[in-house]
């Protein structure tokens, strides 16, 4: 069955085995990480470079990133540099500007700037940069407050139908960023039009999580790392979240595939090379990020982070990356359209 | 004298305010949302109209107050708009090279210029002052802290 | 009590220390403020165990408002929104030679203000977890709008039209940037640096620090000139003194621990409200003083300041919730040992609950114990003469300035504002509600529109819920007052 939305996200899995046999294969598939010749602990220095400030999303990726790599030896010293504003933009300009002088550095990027760059809102599109590899993934996740009446997402979709301004909708980001897309994506593939439900925008997911908890609002759209402790504490109930499985550290909460609404999203992190980097370069780099993936040190940190394993890397990073553009580029046309549609 | 210069204070201010509106109108407002009472244009047309309101009555109440009190108005002592030019300049010299010249040199070259400015003729108290501050704080920074500043990089600027 | 076990634990004890110093040193170097000091440390702490590393955190926190403070004072620096407050009253006492008075004050006033809010967060942390939620969009709307009104209504120099002209002015400056409801971007000009808008740091220190500098300048203050402000003065308050401020701190700090509880208002509205707040309620005489030197007006947002950093620790070790940027990354620091704060952190870890609680008393002690002896060397900075002074403090600002955001667009800026501030300052237009109007400004707009969509685009939240239309009201009430008073007045002596 043809769905828009291939699914493209690698299977997380508890046991190494697979996942290593997995990524073999993958590996085999696309260029190979030589595990002979290739001894990753030639990697005397790794800058990062985040486009956000300390204690961001990016910066505790990379931060992670680092710290596994320098603790497993894979790195003998990782440095960080935070160069934030514009949304993003500020540190691309800069990136690409200086792309001379960045030997060993890489930066952080993920799906918010993809649809920044989509927005037009950065001046360089971060489609310019060369795509290493991703390492982890967050899910999006419609949220209701525990006493909710709203007990599923069947029910959710029928109350939208029903009377669409009577349950609004909070996320951390603004109109037509990652939040709003999220929720988009899960209206318009249970059948409902773009832009019928009201979305309350917020600084930042914490926020929104605090204007459900208080009734403000009645549903909340954001990312999973940011409800799965108030999930635990029973203050919320996760209606559904945007994965292809369900997640082992959420057993009870269905992905919206299995509850047939054909919706995927994934809020992947990864990381790129300056314009210019070369083939080798970047496949160097690629397989030490990988190899860390593998490594005890990286599961501490990404636990840490409660995030989800995303590895890609070479040629199947490159495809996914192409996918999940022209998803995200679909999207937000729809929302665009929707709005227009639903003042007329 | 002095109302004159109030009034012309207050109708720069009038003409600000002009310009803001007037860019406002620029602004995109999110596609589906025109119908919407307060749109993302609404602050700032707010905010020209009272900004708009306020600077004309200071234009003309405060025009007036200013030639009230101007009867008993002391000799006024002269200014310095000399070093303080100098000083502006300055500083804008040292943001133009930070980057360039790497801060070390930049913040040196700054700071001496700075007091030379401010009137300083004693060269060595002035070389000592313009050239430890920087190392200190370069190396705070960079070691303590581990933030990075920036080095001399003209050529690849 | 558990809690008190754990905070006089030795290395806690140390860990807070510790954290306190740093904090102060970072605190006063704009730039680096306590968000950025804390997530740089967070790797630090994972060596500590989750109620040390969460002690060391709240010390480097407390350090960094102290550490504001101090650059406020001295400097008419101020670091951090929640110290903008300070700068109205605190540097013109340093200008005027009580430097050492004035940070003393300061000190004990953020003491009183923190210890008061550890004591009312013991004794009522759970219960006023509910408060808190209770607080929606349109609360904070008016809200804003009261402490925007409150802080301008009172002409400082210049007269009423000038104050709300500049406190318009703040607020058009704040529209700068990205649209933080519809992400669309306003008055950017099509440059990259301005789609964050205008960096409050930047501002501050254009407006205030800068400024007086150039004006120094502009005065032709060179060496020849005494610094008033190396005679710094005894540290010691008369008694009057002390009876004077005493009753304000303690207002202020209940003022100030109420607010910071309130998620999404914090140490920097809570500044600005006890501020004007005492301004209102003092005798016409010591009203005057406001502005100019007064020590009520400088404990009043000291006090406040600490003591909603304390209040701002309720939502997040009683909901899990985040009340501002710094508990924001606490919060993901608390996540990371693996403690999941919420209701049941209460319950289930309170070794933590209490021990952060605990130490926040003890953090006070400590930072008083610090900071006091170390005053007059502090003060002594300002003995220097104005031809190395002037330079130190604009590298001082352009430094921190770059700091932020690496970007020497933000410096052109800084001057460029500054120069103006200067020719403003001469036309007697007040800084002070510009700032005012700047910080809140975000928020107001923010807020009202958000109101407006929950609402379905109607006005109806002001009168339909009850919070928000007492705010409006007590507003409104502000306005007139000082023509309330007069009418008052004269029919008494009538």
């Amino acid at each position: 069955m043809p769905s828009i939305l291939k699914p493209l996200f690698l299977r997380r899995s508890c046991f190494c085995a697979v996942l290593l046999a997995y990524v073999c294969l993958q590996g085999v598939a696309a260029e190979a990480c030589d595990a002979t010749g290739d001894t990753p602990a030639d990697m005397a220095r790794l800058h990062f470079l985040v486009p956000g400030g300390a204690g961001g999303g990016w910066d505790s990726t990379a931060r992670a990133v680092g710290e596994a790599l320098r603790r497993s030896g894979l790195a003998a010293r990782v440095s960080y540099e935070n160069r934030s504003g514009g949304g993003g933009g500020v540190a691309i300009a800069h990136f690409i500007e200086t792309a001379g002088r960045q030997q060993n550095t890489v930066f952080v990027g993920s799906t918010a700037l993809v649809i920044r760059s989509l927005g037009g809102l950065l001046p360089q599109d971060i489609d310019e940069l060369v795509p290493i590899a991703s390492v982890v993934a967050d899910y999006g996740a419609l949220v209701v407050r525990a006493d909710s009446p709203l007990q599923d997402f069947a029910q959710l979709s029928t109350a939208v139908a029903e009377n669409p301004r009577q349950n609004k909708v909070a996320g951390g980001s603004v109109r037509g960023g990652m939040d709003h897309l999220v929720l988009e994506l899960a209206m318009i593939a249970a059948g409902h039009p773009a832009g019928r439900v009201p979305y309350v925008a917020y600084d930042a997911g914490g926020q929104a999580l605090t204007s459900l908890l208080s009734g403000e609002t009645q549903v909340l759209s954001t990312g999973v790392s940011e409800v799965a402790a108030a999930s635990d504490q029973g203050q919320v109930r996760i209606l559904a979240i945007t994965s292809p499985e369900r997640l082992p550290e959420l057993p009870e909460v269905p992905t919206l595939l299995e509850l047939g609404v054909d919706a995927e999203f994934a809020n992947w992190r990864g990381f790129f090379g300056p314009p210019g980097m070369t083939e080798d370069e970047r496949k160097r780099i690629a397989c030490v990020i990988e190899t860390m993936t593998r490594t005890p040190e990286w599961e501490t940190q990404r636990s840490r982070l409660a995030l989800t394993n995303f590895v890609r890397r070479g040629t199947a990073f490159d495809a996914f990356l192409r996918d999940n553009r022209r998803q995200l580029d679909r999207l937000m046309d729809s929302v665009r359209a929707g709005k227009k549609a639903a003042t007329q | 004298m002095k109302a004159f210069s109030e009034r012309l204070m207050a109708l720069a201010f009038v003409a600000f305010c002009l310009f803001y509106g007037l860019s406002a109108t620029t602004i995109a407002v999110f596609p589906g949302r025109e119908h919407e009472l307060i749109t993302s244009r609404s602050f700032p047309y707010g905010l020209t109209i009272v900004g708009l309101l306020c600077a004309l009555y200071i234009a003309v109440k405060a025009g007036a107050d200013a030639e009230a009190e101007e009867a008993g108005q002391p000799v006024r002592r002269q200014l310095d708009w000399l070093r303080f030019a100098a000083l502006i300049a300055v500083s804008v010299a040292y943001s133009f090279l930070l980057e360039r010249t790497g801060f070390i040199v930049s913040t040196t070259l700054f700071l001496a210029a700075g007091m030379l400015v401010m009137g300083e003729r004693r060269w060595v108290p002035l070389i000592a002052a313009a050239v430890a501050p920087p190392l200190i704080f370069w190396a705070l920074l960079e070691f303590a802290l581990d933030i990075h500043l920036p080095s001399f990089s003209w050529p690849g600027a | 009590m558990a809690g008190l076990e754990v905070a006089t634990r030795p290395t806690n004890l140390l860990l807070v220390s510790a954290g306190c110093f740093a904090g102060t040193l970072i605190g006063m170097l704009p730039g680096l403020g306590p968000v950025s000091a804390i997530a740089l440390l967070i790797p630090v702490t994972y060596a500590f165990d989750p109620a040390g590393a969460l002690i060391l955190l709240a010390g480097v926190y407390y350090g960094a408002v102290f550490g504001g403070s101090t650059s406020a004072i001295l400097l008419n620096a101020p670091g951090v929104a929640g110290t903008v407050a300070t700068t109205f009253d605190g540097f013109p006492l340093a200008r005027s030679g009580a430097a050492g008075k004035a940070l003393a004050v300061a000190a004990y006033a953020s003491f009183s203000g923190g210890t008061l809010a550890a004591v009312m967060l013991l004794v009522a942390a759970p219960a006023l977890a509910t408060v808190s939620l209770s607080f929606q969009s349109p609360e904070y709307f008016a809200l804003m709008v009261l402490g925007l009104i409150a802080v301008t209504a009172f002409a400082g120099e210049g007269g009423f039209a000038k104050s709300t002209l500049m406190a318009v002015v703040g607020l058009m400056l704040a529209t700068v940037g990205t649209d933080r409801t519809d992400g669309v971007m306003r008055f950017t000009f099509g440059r990259l640096d301005l789609l964050d808008g205008i960096s409050f740091l930047l501002l501050a220190m254009a407006a205030f620090a800068l400024s007086e500098v150039l004006l120094a300048a502009l005065n032709g203050e060179t060496r020849q000139t005494t610094n008033k402000l190396a005679d710094m003065g005894s540290l010691k308050l008369s008694r009057k003194e002390v009876q004077d401020v005493a009753p304000a701190i303690g207002r202020s700090s209940l003022l100030g621990f109420l607010i910071g509880v309130l998620p999404g208002a914090g140490a920097t509205i809570a500044s600005f409200m006890s501020y004007a707040f005492e301004r209102n309620l003092a005798a016409p005489k010591a009203q005057k003083e406001f502005g100019k030197g007064s020590l009520r007006g400088l404990a009043a947002p000291e006090s406040a300041n600490n003591a909603a950093s304390s209040g701002s620790f309720v939502p997040l070790l009683t909901l899990g919730v985040p009340g501002s940027a710094t508990t924001a990354v606490m919060l993901g620091a608390l996540i990371s040992y693996g403690i999941n704060p919420g209701p049941s952190l209460f319950v289930d870890r309170p070794d933590v609950f209490w021990g952060v609680i605990v130490s926040m008393y003890v953090g006070n002690v400590v930072l008083l114990i610090l900071n006091l002896p170390l005053i007059p060397y502090f003060a002594r900075i300002l003995a220097l003469p104005q031809t190395f002074l002037v330079p130190l403090i604009v590298f001082f600002c352009l430094v921190g300035v770059y700091l932020v955001s690496f970007n020497v667009f933000d410096l052109y800026l800084m001057i460029a504002f500054g120069a103006v501030a200067v020719v403003l300052r001469r036309f007697r237009y007040p800084m002070a509600p510009m700032i005012v109007g700047f910080t809140l400004g975000g928020l107001l707009e923010t807020n009202l529109r958000r109101s407006m969509v929950l609402y379905d685009d109607s006005f109806s939240f002001v009168w339909e819920r009850p919070i928000t239309l007492l705010i409006m009201v007590l507003t409104v009430l502000i306005v007139l007052l000082p023509v309330l008073r007069k009418r008052w007045r004269r029919a008494v002596t009538d």
